[in-house]
């Protein structure tokens, strides 16, 4: 650097110390990688350089200016100190990029002209700041404190302090961006892996460039290679969209259902350059569609056999019964429907549970009475009304179904039990149901659909008793609890609680 | 993170050879006997090539079935035959999506009626079944049957 490039327009111009200085900066700047380090290197030079008691840099943090560095080790040089734009005299430099001046004692801004505030309010005996600007941005301000030796700063050591300023600016600026760069790279790489998704890079030939935790979790659940992720990623990318979806299901040996979504980046030419691809493993939230699939598999299969049946029947006795069944099965087929869609609705209402029992009882009283079942129900008529809010078409089912539970495994002479036990805002319903071998007929997991089910796939059981399994639905739709208990051989309880508001 | 520089693990995948063909039963034999002879010249056993060639006879017939449902003319057939495992990839375009699952438990439950053979077949022929749905335009299963027994793979 000539002595001429440093002179400047006031005619100010640079002493061979400071010339010395800005050199010897420049040097170590240029081979600091750390932000901090340039900022103590800022302000040492501009101590030096100004012959200042100290100095200090600051940087405009959206509407504030934070001081980073200083040569004091006070809570300026750790970055505790924040100003607004606008306060302070660093603080209006930051805001309109015109340098600022205390002269002995006094400050004049710059831009009213007026002598303010009073000697005694100030700080700083002697004070000047200047901004750092890249291009015409300011980005914050270089300021230097009590001039050694003098009263003020003068033109020289200002000028010297703007070229400081001005040459380190740039420097400052990209490595402030570096650091937020490593911090928010450090950030989406903490939530590329923590991400539950897999996500994956790959380029137009397949070959990986970035792929997270989850695909490891994905496809090599022991790290061992297999061919599943190979053929998956040439399966995406063979596709040749820009975007779009796609479903697998790794049938063997993986056993796992995967749903993924991919987009095409395109390279600077336009082209396609890379596919990323967001993977899910929807295996879970299968396995729920998956069960009512194959309820409705099972009860259309049971539903087709039980038509053909009716159809052949001669006897019309036997084909009344037949088409009774029928008509269960179309219900259970119309609760399944009902459960999938969501919970189940209520239209609740003021209703008498020993009106809707008395009802349902009548309608049962002649085929109990030629079954020789014997119904005893003291123990619940004597409570009088047990009333509260039900979905009353509901509860109606409940009893029914209970009725019909009986009506298909007890035999003649055998019992059909009902109690109440009312406390309160609650009623508890003890249905039990005494005959040979019910324990068999009437089992504890027959609320637990997915165990029928299971049983039936592994041939363990033939039949599909689902009445009792909706009728947990109905009770617990009541925010009710119904439970099965196996007494004896001969004896099992059905006890229903549901609260009466 | 994996290292990325680690290409051995995840690989990119494409096929020895790819070939299109109708959507005609005629054509399941051609394909069936060009890996046969494939087969042959690295010394696969008699019982491995008979499952490879049920495998792709039952998936072919199935691409046909689907893809024909859709008027689509040709079925895809990619192969890679090596020294450690026979790769088959058999895609139709008919695009319809299907569960295999539920499938596959309709040929093991005889009284719930026809279909679910093939798909049950394939898991029971080959190492390992992959189905790509892509809604409304293709459906690939992609078989393979390693020429030794297989690697352990955890879930199996």
């Amino acid at each position: 650097m000539t002595q001429d490039a440093v002179d400047r327009k006031n005619g100010a111009a640079l002493t061979p110390a400071q010339v010395d200085i800005l050199i010897y900066t420049w040097r170590q700047i240029c081979v600091e990688e750390h932000l901090e380090g340039v900022f103590a290197l800022l302000v040492d030079s501009a101590r030096r350089l100004t012959d200042a008691e100290h100095a200090s840099i600051a940087l405009i943090e959206g509407s504030k200016l934070r001081f980073v560095g200083s040569t004091r080790e006070d809570q300026a040089a750790r970055g505790n100190v924040v100003v607004p734009l606008g306060a302070g005299i660093p603080g209006k430099v930051a805001q309109d990029g015109i340098g600022r001046r205390i002269e002995c004692g006094d400050y004049v801004s710059p831009v009213t002209r007026i002598n303010a505030p009073p000697t005694h309010a100030l700080e700083h005996r002697s004070l000047a700041c200047v901004p750092l600007k890249v291009r015409d941005e300011i980005i914050g301000t270089l300021q230097v404190y009590n001039r050694v030796g003098a009263p003020k700063f003068d033109e020289n050591d200002l000028e010297a302090l703007q070229v400081l300023a001005d040459h380190s600016s740039v420097t400052v600026e990209r490595l402030r961006l570096q650091k937020n760069l490593l911090i928010e790279s450090s950030r989406v790489r903490g939530i590329f892996q923590a991400l539950t998704d897999g996500i994956m890079v790959v380029d137009m030939s397949g070959n990986p460039v970035l792929y997270n935790q989850a695909v490891e979790g994905l496809f090599f659940p022991d790290g061992k290679q297999n061919f599943a992720l190979a053929t998956y990623v040439s399966n995406v990318i063979r596709s040749g969209e820009t975007s779009g979806s796609s479903e697998v299901v790794l049938l063997k040996p993986h056993e796992m259902i995967l749903s993924n979504r991919f987009v095409t980046i395109p390279g600077t030419a336009g082209n396609p350059a890379e596919v990323i691809v967001s993977i899910r493993n929807i295996s879970d939230q299968r396995a729920i569609d998956r069960r009512f699939s194959q309820f409705y598999a099972l009860m259309l299969h049971k539903h087709a056999k039980l038509i053909r049946r009716a159809w052949k029947q001669k006897d019309p006795v036997q084909k009344r019964k037949l088409l009774r069944r029928q008509k269960e099965s179309m219900r259970h087929l119309i609760s399944l429907t009902e459960l999938k869609s969501g919970p189940l609705r209520l239209e609740r209402g003021n209703c008498s549970l020993t009106d809707l029992y008395s009802k349902v009882k009548a309608n049962f009283e002649g085929g109990f009475q030629r079954l020789g079942i014997r119904v005893e129900d003291s123990g619940l008529l004597s409570h009088g009304q047990i009333a509260g809010r039900f979905d009353s078409s509901r509860m109606t089912l409940m009893f029914k179904t209970l009725f019909m539970q009986a009506k298909r495994t007890l035999k003649n002479g055998e019992k059909f039990i009902w109690n109440a036990v009312p406390s309160a805002g609650r009623i508890e319903l003890f249905v039990g149901l005494h005959g040979a071998g019910i324990s068999e007929h009437v089992r504890e997991d027959a609320l637990d659909w997915n165990a029928q089910v299971d049983r039936i796939i592994s041939g363990e059981s033939t039949s599909l008793d689902l009445d009792l399994a909706f009728l947990g639905h109905m009770v617990h739709a009541h925010k009710g609890t119904i439970t099965i208990c196996r007494d004896s051989d001969d004896e099992t309880s059905i006890k229903v609680a549901l609260p009466l508001g | 993170m994996i290292p990325l520089n680690d290409s051995t693990r995840i690989r990119r995948y494409a096929f020895d050879e790819v070939v299109r063909v109708p959507c005609a039963l005629s054509e399941v034999g051609k394909v069936r006997d060009r890996i046969g002879s494939k087969l042959e010249a690295l010394g696969y056993t008699p019982r491995v090539k008979m499952n490879i060639a049920l495998g792709l006879e039952e998936a072919m017939m199935n691409a046909i079935d689907h893809g024909s449902l859709r008027g689509q003319p040709v079925i895809e057939v990619g192969s890679t035959v090596n020294n450690q495992c026979c790769i088959l990839q058999v895609t139709d375009f008919g695009g319809i999506t299907f569960n295999p699952e539920y499938f596959e438990k309709l040929a093991e439950v005889k009284e719930w009626g026809k279909g679910g053979r093939g798909i049950f077949l394939l898991k029971r022929l080959m190492d390992e079944v992959y189905y790509f749905f892509h809604p409304e335009k293709s459906t690939s299963v992609v078989m393979i049957k390693y020429k030794e027994a297989p690697p352990a793979v955890p879930g199996a």
